[in-house]
């Protein structure tokens, strides 16, 4: 091929009609032309390796592309290069015409790469054929044999040739060459360039500017370059390129994977719950957090020291960190402020993984638990001090005692030497002189006692030293009052009265003094200072007693809370009395030591009084001494006589009892007995009066319950004691076990008795029973124990009823005898015999009924005797007739209809006649429709409550609730592990079924939008699910029990699964399938779409996909209104 | 991931450091670091001649790519999901550049041309056009489809650094020597005569006194106002773009002891085009506010407004990304870092 410039223009337009030579325009100019074409001639060398220099280039890709392009297409357009052709250089090419076949040895193509001649039989050919045209470039090898004049003089360059009619365009390498001379080859980098418009890049612009690469190169155009942002066009053009990168104002915050790539802690996995009641159980603790995650576990820590769990949890999440993490962090946004557990509100953090929360409430507690130890320290500090000045006081006191106690001794001695010279007493002494010496004596008494008896006088006082002190004084008036009962002493020096009396004596003294001071008479004030003295006394005395009342009213009050027996309050202190040591021990405890209560505890007059006389009871504390007179027993003593006392009481009663029944009775009425007074037999009535105890015991010789008291009204009628006492239904003993306890209360009359108990009078609710017949012993008496509670006893039947004859048959003539009591069935038949069994008389007896009637030998000879006057039937085999009898009642129960008849007389002889569907639902029970419930499910209990209508969500709920309860008990296998679903599962059962087979039933009413049942069953793959199919319908499985749960996974209940496969396909279907997950793991659950019905058959549409194959459809039976009448 | 929060500047000082991998040789130092559009993945490769890459939306190492044959360098990703293109470092081979597939690490086709080492590879972030500058002293713009060259503009300097602007309308050249950044329109480069040459007033270093600095980054700001120009000094120019005067410099980042290896620059603008991460030699990296730079006659000094810590264990910040859609950061020196926002910032 040569390329020669510009002469082969016209020469191209033949074979190119269509194609516009001039049409430059996708030349940048002529310039950019002649440039190239030069670079051609200059470039070209003898080797032609610039072609393989940019061969390589181009050889992957241009090549190849435009060899393609070439085969379909050939290009068609104008090539300059093409045109270039020169008419002069026609009559060269023609010349080459003959070109010699030799050269086709060596082919070569534009690149000059040598094409093996073998290498493509088409090419080979087209080689050929216008090998004449190939003109090769040169090396010696490949110089072309044959006439001189076709040799080549110089390289040309390749150059097509079309002058040759034979030559067409479906030449391989011509679009290749057209393609590759087409492009101008870039320019090595002696200026820059721009590809202005690329064919292969811009397609949707080749139409309008050609298969050539425009090229702009640096120099060419004098255009200023212009900022392209000002640029007007740009916004527009920005819509339609891809959208540029631009500021975004919000970006998304990744969550990082844990791993060993991380820097820094790990997240939290752990929540710590702290603030709870110590009651709360770490399940319940769980459960607040299983919503979030599951839980890995869940502790509540124990304190280090004392083991007791102490209110903090440690809640650890599981699963991977960052799940775990996850839950954690959900956990603790939940609950911002508190999570409710056990009606307590608990606080909950994360614990980060160095566990500083943790660490920080520990802290806390401990220290808590320090302060509180630190504060008890303290206070047991206090009172400890507390006590020994206490300790110090008591001393003191007592010392003093000591003192004042030898003072009074010489005082008394001085008195009795004053007395015998018959001065004034002074107040205090008469009696303490008597004490005094009394108390000698009992000391000696005491201390003679002292060394046996233990505890004798015990005196412990509390808030001081605790002491025992044996031998306390006791004056005897004071003793007895106290009669030998515990009591407590409230010591005069502590709670001095004296200083009351004087101090109220002076407030009311001086006032009366004034009001009754006059200047008037001297006289007069010395009569009335002698009157006064008297009446000093005497108003001193009336102070005191006044005070006195006060004092107790207050220690009274005080003491109120305590059952005190007495107080008194005598000069040498208070004395509270109590019956009971234990009261008086529990007062002494509590009150020790303590104030009177305050000015509040008394009555505002008192209190306005009290504050007249510049008196203050109150802050006064009660110094209490606890003391057992001698002679009171020892609690422990006690107990036994307090156990014994009573018991004895009994028996004594018992013996009583015995005794008057035992021995007393009877021989009072042996004595009483009628036959001993013949002469009054007749004035004497035949039921003598018999008090009722000798009723009781008349009836009652074995042994009995004890009797209740009967109260008897004035005119005779006894009353009921206890109304509401009967709550027990009054059976015949025989029939009490047919009833269970529950069943009570179906009697509203509780107030029935035994029918023979009743009175006459107009009491309520009672029934007149008439007619009384024998009823036997057992069950008088048994009746008596049942309602021992109440007895309702009119005397004068007792008269009647007893009779010495104990087996106490009832008088015939019963007819005021009421039975209010028992179920109408117990009572005793009245009136005339009535049969059994009524007959009713129209139905003329069969062979059947008139067998049914003989019971035993005797009703055959009764009968035999009642058919003694009818002849008998000659019938010739009885055996036979009777037999026939009977089946002629069988045939007509069972009937078929005249279309089941065969007129052979047996179907077998007919030969097989298909009897239609129809037909069969008239005597096979299965085939019935549909919507007539069948009832070949047997219910065992009728009775049996089908439960209210339960709050599904609730029940679901609380079902979710146990089962997480019975798996996180912590098994490590699964065997605990609940199909929460079979908790919603509604009672259904399957049976023989209409449509097909079996089919499932509802046991009981459904609503609509309720979850049935799931479809449980073997989980396949999809392929094992197709291999399955095929195996089952070779072994002869027609139903198909695979149902799909999405793409991958099949459920296949054929040989192993749930009921729910038994649910049959209806065109208007009752039920749906969902496909729910429980768990994470997805389930099959069949769900009502209607309300259904007891006993109303299950289905649903099967959703099979429509089959094109119309012989492989399957028939619907479901026989329902919309049936679309297949399967698929 | 979670919704998208605004960016401010509380959650920008907040960033810690929660990943570094390992996965390049040890000692190996990385040449480069790459976001995808996304966002979701990140690509690193070094002088180990491997090219990792990460899910950065989960924090994991997904893939690693070994171009023993080539060595990489300055792997950059394309507008296509999970293809690369990056420089053969291999004089032998041509110095083409390559792009690669990372999803079944297969080459789709290598773009030859450059006679030299590549220096610059940027891919325009609006189509499927890129450019690469080499030390050959031209600049190449090539077409994804096409192996050959759509572009060559003659530079007058070996070390010349690109950069396209967020439209795609132009892109930028740097030089150093003579501190000039040229703009040039996308549609008529090939007179290699910018549209707008400035001519930037550096300042002196203090520390060696000359204007010229080694530049190693220039990037546009997403919003196109700013260019931002690092250097290995340490000091960072942000120049307006429109009108070529300095806005401000950035001080306060320590340089980084040299290494042999070039890198991609420690600068980085956020998204929002509002502040600037640069690392610095003292392991730390420094957050500059650059959002209140309009309208300034003189160049501002800026220091940084916070500081971000890191250690030996998570490495200098020699090279540093910003993720344009998540707050990721991502930091390399010899191992590859991941910086998020504290969690709870975001509360």
């Amino acid at each position: 091929m040569s390329y020669r410039h510009g002469s082969g223009r016209d020469s191209l337009s033949k074979f190119f009609p269509d194609e516009d030579l001039d049409d430059e325009s996708h030349y940048a100019g002529k310039s950019h032309r002649d440039d190239e074409l030069r670079y051609n001639e200059r470039y070209a060398q003898p080797n032609g390796s610039h072609y393989a220099q940019s061969g390589s280039r181009y050889a992957t890709s241009h090549y190849s592309g435009s060899y393609e392009r070439g085969r379909q297409e050939p290009e068609r357009d104008g090539h300059e290069s093409n045109r270039s052709l020169h008419e002069s250089e026609r009559s060269r090419h023609k010349s080459e015409r003959n070109y010699n076949a030799t050269s086709a040895q060596n082919h070569y193509d534009v690149d000059g790469n040598h094409y093996a001649r073998d290498a493509s039989p088409e090419r080979a050919t087209r080689h050929q054929t216008h090998r004449k045209e190939l003109f090769v470039p040169n090396s010696a090898k490949f110089m072309p044999t044959g006439p001189k004049s076709l040799q080549p003089v110089k390289q040309p360059l390749p150059c097509l040739t079309y002058e040759y009619p034979n030559c067409t365009e479906h030449h391989h390498y011509l679009p290749v060459l057209e393609e590759r001379l087409r492009q101008p080859l870039e320019p090595t980098s002696k200026k820059g360039f721009r590809v202005a418009y690329d064919p292969l890049l811009d397609k949707a612009l080749k139409d309008k500017k050609g298969t050539r690469i425009v090229y702009r190169v640096c120099g060419e155009s004098a255009k200023p370059p212009v900022d392209p942002r000002k640029r007007e066009s740009t916004k527009h053009a920005l819509k339609y390129r891809r959208r540029p990168y631009i500021s975004l104002q919000k970006l998304h915050t990744p969550r990082f994977q844990y791993d060993e790539h991380s820097v820094g802690p790990p997240p939290p996995i752990e929540v710590i719950v702290w603030g709870f009641s110590l009651s709360t159980t770490p399940i319940q603790i769980r459960h607040q957090f299983t919503p979030f995650g599951e839980v890995k576990e869940c502790e509540i820590l124990a304190h280090p020291r004392t083991a007791a769990p102490m209110n903090i949890c440690r809640v650890r999440f599981a699963g991977s960190i960052d799940k775990a993490a996850n839950a954690a962090r959900k956990a603790c946004k939940a609950h911002p402020k508190g999570l409710l557990v056990n009606g307590q509100v608990a606080r909950i953090g994360l614990n980060d993984s160095q566990g500083r929360l943790l660490q920080a409430r520990l802290d806390k507690l401990r220290r808590e638990e320090e302060a509180q130890v630190k504060r008890d320290e303290a206070k047991q500090k206090e009172r400890q001090k507390a006590r020994e000045l206490e300790r110090q006081r008591e001393q003191e006191r007592e010392e003093r005692e000591k003192e004042r106690g030898k003072e009074r001794e010489k005082e008394r001695e001085a008195e009795r030497e004053t007395k015998r010279e018959g001065a004034p007493a002074l107040e205090l002494a008469p009696s303490f002189l008597s004490d005094i010496l009394k108390v000698e004596k009992q000391q000696e008494s005491m201390d003679a006692k002292f060394a046996k008896v233990v505890s004798n006088s015990v005196l412990t006082s509390k808030g001081r030293h605790a002491e025992i002190k044996p031998g306390v004084p006791l004056l005897d008036s004071i003793a007895a009052y106290i009669k030998g009962r515990p009591f407590i002493k409230v010591r005069r020096d502590d709670f001095p009265i004296a200083d009351f009396v004087d101090r109220y004596w002076k407030g009311i003294t001086a006032a009366d003094l004034r009001a009754t001071a006059s200047r008037e008479s001297y006289q007069r004030d010395l009569d009335r200072d002698v009157a006064h003295l008297d009446r000093y006394a005497e108003l001193k005395d009336a102070a005191r007693k006044y005070l006195k009342k006060q004092l107790s009213h207050v220690v009274k009050r005080s003491l109120a809370t305590y059952d005190w027996a007495r107080i008194m309050l005598e000069e040498d202190g208070i004395y509270v009395v109590f019956h009971d040591f234990y009261e008086a021990r529990r007062c002494y405890e509590h009150e020790d030591g303590r104030r009177i209560a305050d000015l509040d505890t008394l009555a505002p007059s008192e209190v306005n009084l009290v504050r007249a006389a510049g008196v203050r009871f109150s802050g006064y504390r009660l110094y209490m001494d606890f003391c057992l007179p001698p002679g009171f027993s020892s609690v422990r003593g006690d107990i036994v006589a307090l156990a014994t006392d009573p018991m004895l009481k009994e028996l004594g009663n018992f013996l009583k009892r015995d005794i008057r029944e035992k021995l007393i009775g009877p021989a009072v009425l042996a004595a009483l007995d009628i036959s001993n007074f013949p002469e009054h037999a007749d004035v004497l009535k035949p039921e003598p009066r018999v008090p009722a105890e000798i009723y009781g015991i008349v009836k009652m010789e074995g042994p009995t319950l004890p009797l209740l008291p009967k109260i008897k009204k004035k005119d005779g009628f006894p009353v009921r004691l206890s109304r509401h006492a009967i709550q027990k239904r009054v059976v015949p003993m025989h029939h009490v076990l047919n009833f269970d306890s529950s069943d009570e209360e179906t009697e509203l009359d509780s107030e029935k008795h035994t029918p023979a108990l009743s009175p006459k009078g107009p009491l309520k609710k009672r029934q007149r029973i008439k007619g009384y017949e024998s009823e036997e012993d057992e069950e008088m008496e048994e009746r008596e124990e049942i309602e021992e509670e109440e007895e309702v006893i009119d005397v004068e039947k007792a008269e009647r009823e007893v009779t010495p004859d104990l087996g106490s048959k009832f008088m015939s003539d019963s007819s005021d005898v009421e039975y209010h009591t028992g179920d109408q069935r117990y009572h005793p038949a009245t009136g005339g015999s009535r049969p059994v069994f009524e007959d009713d008389l129209s139905v003329p007896l069969d062979l059947d009924g008139l067998q049914d009637t003989l019971k035993d030998d005797e009703d055959l000879v009764l009968l035999k005797k009642v058919f003694s006057d009818i002849k008998p039937e000659p019938i010739a085999n009885l055996d036979y007739w009777a037999w026939r009898e009977k089946q002629r009642k069988l045939e007509a129960e069972s009937a078929l209809d005249a279309r089941f008849d065969s007129a052979a007389g047996s179907w077998r002889c007919e030969g097989y006649r298909k009897v239609p569907d129809a037909d069969k639902a008239e005597y096979l029970p299965h085939r019935r429709k549909i919507h007539q419930p069948l009832d070949t499910i047997q219910h065992e209990d009728d009775d049996s409550k089908r439960g209210g209508i339960q709050s599904s969500r609730v029940n679901r709920a609380n079902n979710r609730r146990w089962a997480a309860d019975v798996s996180s008990l912590g098994t490590e296998s699964d065997i605990l592990s609940l199909n929460a679903l079979t908790k919603r599962k509604k009672p259904v059962s399957f049976a023989r079924s209409a449509i097909h087979n079996w089919g499932l039933y509802a046991l009981e009413p459904i609503a609509a939008k309720e979850m049935i049942i799931e479809y449980v069953g073997e989980s396949l793959r999809q392929q094992v699910a197709e291999n399955r199919e095929k195996k089952y319908l070779k072994s002869g499985i027609g139903s198909s029990y695979l149902f799909r749960i999405d793409e991958n996974t099949v459920i296949d209940a054929t040989k192993k699964g749930g009921i729910a496969r038994f649910i049959n396909h209806c065109c208007v279907p009752s039920c749906t399938a969902k496909i729910i997950k429980v768990g994470g793991m997805k389930r099959i659950v069949i769900y009502a779409l209607k309300d259904i019905a007891t006993n109303e058959e299950l289905t649903y549409d099967y959703k099979f996909e429509r089959e094109t194959n119309d012989d492989e459809r399957i028939p619907c039976l479901c026989g329902a209104e919309g049936c679309k009448g297949y399967l698929n | 991931m979670t919704s998208r929060k605004p960016i401010t500047s509380d959650i920008l000082r907040a960033f810690l450091p929660l990943k570094t991998f390992h996965y390049h040789d040890a000692n190996s130092p990385i040449t480069s670091l790459d976001f995808d559009d996304s966002g979701q993945f990140l690509l690193s490769c070094g002088t180990d001649e491997s090219l990792q890459l990460y899910d950065v939306s989960k924090g994991k190492h997904v893939k690693s790519v070994l171009s023993k044959k080539y060595g990489c360098h300055m792997a950059r990703f394309t507008h296509h999901e999970k293809n690369c293109l990056y420089v053969t470092t291999r004089s032998a081979e041509e110095h083409a550049i390559r792009y690669l597939s990372l999803h079944d690490k297969s080459y789709l086709r290598y773009f030859k041309g450059h006679t030299e080492f590549v220096t610059s590879l940027e891919v325009l972030p609006s189509s499927d056009t890129f450019i690469s500058c080499a030390q050959d002293k031209t600049l190449r713009l090539w077409d994804l489809r096409l192996p050959s060259c759509q572009g060559l503009m003659k530079t007058t300097n070996p070390k010349m650094l690109v950069a396209f602007d967020n439209e795609g309308l132009l892109f930028v050249v740097g030089n150093p020597e003579t501190n000039q950044l040229g703009l040039y329109d996308l549609k008529a480069y090939e007179n290699a005569k910018p549209f707008s040459l400035f001519q930037l007033a550096l300042p002196a270093n203090p520390e060696t006194g000359s204007i010229t600095y080694a530049w190693n980054k220039i990037e546009f700001t997403t919003d196109g106002l700013k260019i931002i120009v690092g250097t290995e000094e340490g000091v960072i120019f942000v120049v307006d773009a429109f009108e070529g005067h300095l806005l401000a410099v950035l001080n306060g980042t320590r340089e980084f002891s040299s290494r042999k290896y070039p890198g991609c620059g420690s600068v980085t603008t956020t998204p929002d085009a509002k502040y600037v991460y640069a690392g610095s030699g003292d392991f730390t990296i420094g957050l500059y506010d650059i959002s209140k730079l309009e309208g300034v006659k003189q160049p501002v000094d800026l220091l940084p407004v916070h500081k971000l810590a890191s250690d030996a264990s998570t490495g200098l910040a020699r090279s540093l990304v910003f993720n344009p859609r998540m707050y990721v950061l991502a930091s390399a020196d010899k191992e590859v870092s991941l910086w998020t926002p504290n969690e709870a910032v975001f509360e």
